[in-house]
């Protein structure tokens, strides 16, 4: 029982784990290619800050950044990319949930 | 008559392919065949660049579909939108607060430490979520 409580907990940490790194590496080059678009300098730091930080907190000074940068280059592949990659996060973003309920059920259940 | 038989229609008159109308206005295919087949809608740019393409007035394309307009709507309204998210994340951080506040009345119950973990972790993903749309 021991054994199989400890792999189930294990299972569910390692949804946790593929989920959080997808959705970093999924935001981390939607924001790139934003920033690429819209011709604002350093588009890789960028990427590296919106992913840095919990809930957001580094999405947010990116968001405000750009305000003053229109998107100048939409090619059809940056289109085509960003809706791909956003349907990527939403995944990844319900595999991470998922796996973090299971955690929390197993730890305070059993 | 709904806007993507009113896009089909407007390109088999023009004699344009799927593809060269893609290549036109800068948009996938897929993204061509989808507004045809209602599987989305276009916005507002897309439909003056189309309305320019086939030759079609824009009052005929925007105005013969409700679904359409309340589309068209819904995303140019961006401030409204905004503040709902704003809304939503304030809402958040106040229940949450709430519960810090008050963990001490909460009862030692795993299934109830469980539901407002998991509700928590639920709003925080979608909240998450609706920022990242907006990119």
């Amino acid at each position: 029982m021991g054994t199989q409580y400890i792999a189930i907990l294990l299972v569910c940490f390692a949804v946790t784990l593929v989920g959080s790194v997808s959705t970093a590496y999924q935001l981390y080059h939607i924001v790139k290619s934003d920033a690429k678009a819209r011709a604002l300098k350093h588009p890789k730091f960028w990427g590296l800050l919106a992913i840095n930080g919990n809930n957001a907190s580094g999405l947010l000074p990116y968001l405000i950044a750009r305000r003053n940068y229109p998107i100048i280059n939409a090619s059809k592949e940056y289109q085509t990319e960003l809706e791909q990659r956003k349907k990527r996060i939403l995944v990844s973003l319900l595999f991470t949930a998922a796996g973090a309920i299971g955690m929390a059920s197993f730890i305070f259940l059993i | 008559m709904n806007i993507g038989q009113l896009l089909k229609e407007a390109r088999s008159k023009a004699g344009f392919t799927q593809e060269y109308v893609a290549e036109s206005i800068n948009v996938s295919r897929q993204t061509i065949s989808n507004w045809e087949n209602e599987k989305s809608y276009p916005d507002i740019l897309s439909v003056i660049k189309l309305s320019d393409l086939y030759n079609v007035s824009l009052d005929d394309l925007l105005k013969g579909d409700d679904k359409m307009l309340k589309h068209v709507e819904e995303s140019t309204n961006i401030i409204a939108s905004n503040k709902k998210l704003v809304l939503a994340i304030a809402i958040n951080i106040l229940l949450i607060t709430l519960l810090m506040i008050f963990s001490k009345a909460i009862p030692n119950n795993g299934i109830y430490l469980v539901g407002i973990f998991s509700l928590s972790v639920i709003t925080v993903t979608f909240l998450l979520y609706q920022i990242i749309k907006r990119i």
